[in-house]
């Protein structure tokens, strides 16, 4: 079973380190990783997309995935390449506070979660780490990655010259964790209505 | 046994090193500057050597020179920084010096210059290319070994995807202590010593003072050579369903995994699609290719670039069905081959065309 997940947004937003967060928790919960990233040339303002697999098996899937499980839009400037893949058991979390409302997955593509999440994160202390709030929320319907592995795994891949943000960031990733049961289970041994 | 996360550019760096390569010279260029910024952390620790260069031209003469005195050595650029490696590449495999050259390509536009080369006389290269970070372990161990064995430059490609592409990777790899130096390399002894050795690109068989080098009989052992190596070498390549394929796609490194995406998309529809992915560029796996199109109806050939290994595609099949290019798969501002139309989405189009008008 591969659990695809894309992120889009552009630059500035956190997407890398949201899909890094999130894949070395795969790891340390044992399932194989695949995780492509693609960015352009400006660091603020241009696309930032990840494509992440999260895997029980070997991972077969090209860097860029043909049709995903999960998308994170914490933008909607290059989100547009993102609807098309979705399957219709897909899940969809939206950056409510910045999306543009006219940008949402077509009908049938599955369950939508919106997310205030620059609020949520500007409300715990940092606008920088909206994305952690958007994967913690992402993590609480789906239990995709363990919520103890990926408050571990956030820490871990700050590089050492953020390494004041750790704190604040464990609340913004908590805040999204704290957002509710699973309702989408990522894997069959999780039980929906359960929480992490 | 832990597992990390490694991106494709240190799944490189650290293969080279578990094959034993200590001496490592580059010149930065997006995206094999990563693979050179992960040498450069790697090698002083295990007593290897890793330098900037000053471009690419001094990068691979370095490597030619620690080669020529016993290293396991590497060296590497995207196409643009082979442009410049080419004279000496040329050189090295006249000399008979093995090393390892990596192309970080963008796209797959330098594949002529890969299985050709752009360089004078009349060399070949033993081209491998793998299909992502998993194989490239592998292959860049082979890479080492072919450019011992025969004493030639060998090129090993990867690519942007490939670069930029984060694994797990289990932490117990094979390390490999550096192999001693061949006895035909050069210790240092010079003239008078008894162990004096001559690699040079004009002859490597000393001649007397005053009598110049023997380029009829350099040639003609290295013409032999040549031949050796070309006979020597297996190709390889890896097939999927091909068997009862009324389609068959030819892809090579990452485009063969969109085409494996597809493939697996079709047979879940009960289309007869199949793959065959070339392994070794050089040489290029005819016998494998000619095979899978054996009954077929159409071979497609995919690659990100205008069309290329096309050419040994089609001197593969010498007509027995038609060979068609789907290629100019290449809208891209990045120019790195990331380009959005490359797709598992796009091709499952074009070889659904393919499956009801061919």
């Amino acid at each position: 079973m591969e659990r695809e997940i894309l992120l889009t947004g552009i630059g500035g937003q956190g997407i890398q380190l949201a899909a890094r967060s999130l894949a070395e928790a795969a790891i340390a919960d044992g399932r194989r990783v695949q995780l492509f990233a693609s960015y352009g040339g400006m660091m603020r303002g241009g696309n930032s997309d990840s494509y992440l697999v999260i895997a029980e098996e070997t991972i077969t899937s090209p860097p860029v995935v043909g049709s995903a499980w999960a998308a994170l839009v914490m933008h909607h400037e290059h989100a547009a390449g993102v609807w098309p893949k979705l399957r219709n058991d897909s899940i969809t979390m939206i950056n409510s506070s910045v999306v543009d409302p006219a940008c949402r997955p077509p009908a049938g593509a599955g369950e939508v979660g919106e997310v205030a999440a620059l609020d949520i994160a500007t409300d715990v202390g940092s606008a920088m780490a909206a994305s952690l709030v958007l994967i913690g929320a992402l993590v609480a319907r789906t239990a995709v990655v363990s919520a103890a592995a990926l408050l571990d795994s956030a820490a871990r891949v700050l590089p050492s010259y953020r390494s004041e943000a750790a704190a604040v960031n464990r609340l913004a990733l908590q805040a999204g964790l704290d957002l509710g049961a699973v309702t989408h289970p990522a894997w069959t041994d999780v039980a929906a209505g359960s929480s992490r | 046994m832990t597992t990390r996360l490694v991106e494709g550019s240190e799944a490189f760096a650290h293969a080279m090193v578990g094959a034993g390569c200590r001496f490592f010279a580059g010149y930065p260029m997006t995206p094999f500057t990563e693979v050179l910024e992960h040498m450069a952390s790697a090698l002083p620790p295990v007593g290897g050597v890793c330098m900037n260069a000053e471009s690419e031209l001094e990068a691979v003469g370095m490597v030619w020179g620690a080669a020529a005195a016993g290293a396991r050595a590497a060296t590497g650029s995207t196409g643009q920084g082979l442009s410049l490696m080419q004279e000496s590449i040329a050189e090295a495999a006249l000399a008979g010096i093995g090393f390892v050259v990596l192309n970080m390509a963008r796209g797959q536009g330098d594949y002529f210059q890969a299985t050709r080369g752009g360089g004078h006389g009349d060399y070949r290269t033993p081209v491998l290319a793998p299909s992502g970070p998993a194989e490239v372990g592998e292959l860049i161990a082979d890479a080492f070994d072919l450019a011992d064995r025969w004493r030639n430059p060998v090129l090993v490609v990867g690519d942007y995807y490939m670069a930029h592409t984060w694994v797990d990777v289990d932490g117990a790899e094979e390390m490999l202590e550096p192999r001693p130096a061949p006895a035909w390399t050069l210790d240092g002894s010079s003239g008078g010593t008894g162990g004096a050795k001559l690699v040079s690109p004009l002859g490597t068989t000393k001649q007397r003072d005053g009598v110049g080098y023997d380029l009829a009989a350099h040639y003609e052992h290295a013409d032999q050579q040549r031949r050796n190596m070309a006979e020597g070498i297996a190709p390889r390549a890896e097939t999927t369903d091909t068997d009862d394929a009324e389609v068959v796609l030819v892809a090579y490194g990452t485009m063969a995994r969109y085409a494996e995406s597809v493939v697996s998309l079709l047979r879940a529809e009960g289309r007869a699609v199949g793959l065959v992915r070339p392994i070794t560029l050089w040489p290029f796996p005819e016998a494998a290719v000619a095979a899978a199109a054996e009954g077929s109806r159409i071979v497609a050939v995919y690659e990100n670039n205008a069309g290329q290994m096309i050419d040994d595609v089609k001197l593969s099949v010498l007509g027995a069905v038609p060979v068609i290019g789907l290629n100019g798969y290449r809208t891209d501002s990045s120019a790195f081959g990331i380009s959005p139309d490359v797709s598992v989405e796009q091709l499952t189009a074009s070889v659904r065309d393919l499956l009801e008008t061919s």
